[in-house]
């Protein structure tokens, strides 16, 4: 149970930096960490 | 013969696991809108688990296959399995038609139906099943584990 536990943490911490390592690298990467837009900035809805 | 089987669920898990993981990170923003679709996360956690979780399905999908830690990945894919079942059945029950989005774009290329529906469900719990059928067969036959356990003496 405990080896278990151990792998499933080393496995879920490998992708996860797999996918935030390529997705920085990626240059059609998401954002993360991006803040709302002040609704006075907000682009008007037909331009979305 | 236990051992055949296991290893015929882990060629099929592994394999459509790490297509689906593939296909997903390929085109990330149609997978953001799909968790979107499914009304389930906050819109905080939508792009990282957008992220994150192809990445994890294709992980998990080659250690299957290759038979390295494929237990512990059996286990993890059965329980994500039945997130996914929770997360169709959770639409199903509130009569909101849905891309599954469990193939991503390889869906539209094959021309497979991907909706979250009955099928959807059946399929998914046929996963969870061989998941755990990998998980409880203790066999290590065609597994890179077995052959390091071994000290490549095979």
């Amino acid at each position: 149970m405990k080896r278990i536990l151990r792998e499933a943490m080393v496995l879920i911490a490998l992708s996860l930096a797999m996918a935030l390592l390529f997705n920085a690298a990626s240059p059609t990467g998401i954002k993360l960490n991006r803040k709302p837009l002040p609704a006075s900035q907000e682009a008007p809805v037909e331009a979305r | 013969m236990v051992s055949l089987i296991a290893v015929f669920a882990r060629i099929i898990i592994g394999a459509i696991f790490l297509i689906s993981g593939l296909a997903k990170i390929s085109d990330p923003g149609r997978f953001i809108l799909t968790l979107r679709e499914f009304r389930l996360f906050p819109e905080v956690i939508v792009p990282f688990t957008a992220i994150w979780l192809p990445w994890l399905e294709l992980l998990l999908g080659l250690c299957v296959l290759v038979g390295l830690l494929h237990r512990t990945s059996a286990l993890i894919l059965a329980c994500l399995n039945a997130g996914f079942l929770a997360a169709i059945l959770s639409v199903i029950v509130r009569g909101i038609e849905v891309d599954c989005g469990c193939f991503g774009m390889l869906a539209d290329m094959l021309g497979l139906p991907d909706m979250a529906d009955m099928k959807a469900v059946v399929r998914n719990v046929v996963f969870i099943g061989l998941c755990l059928l990998i998980f409880f067969s203790r066999k290590e036959a065609l597994s890179l584990e077995g052959y390091i356990r071994q000290g490549g003496k095979r």
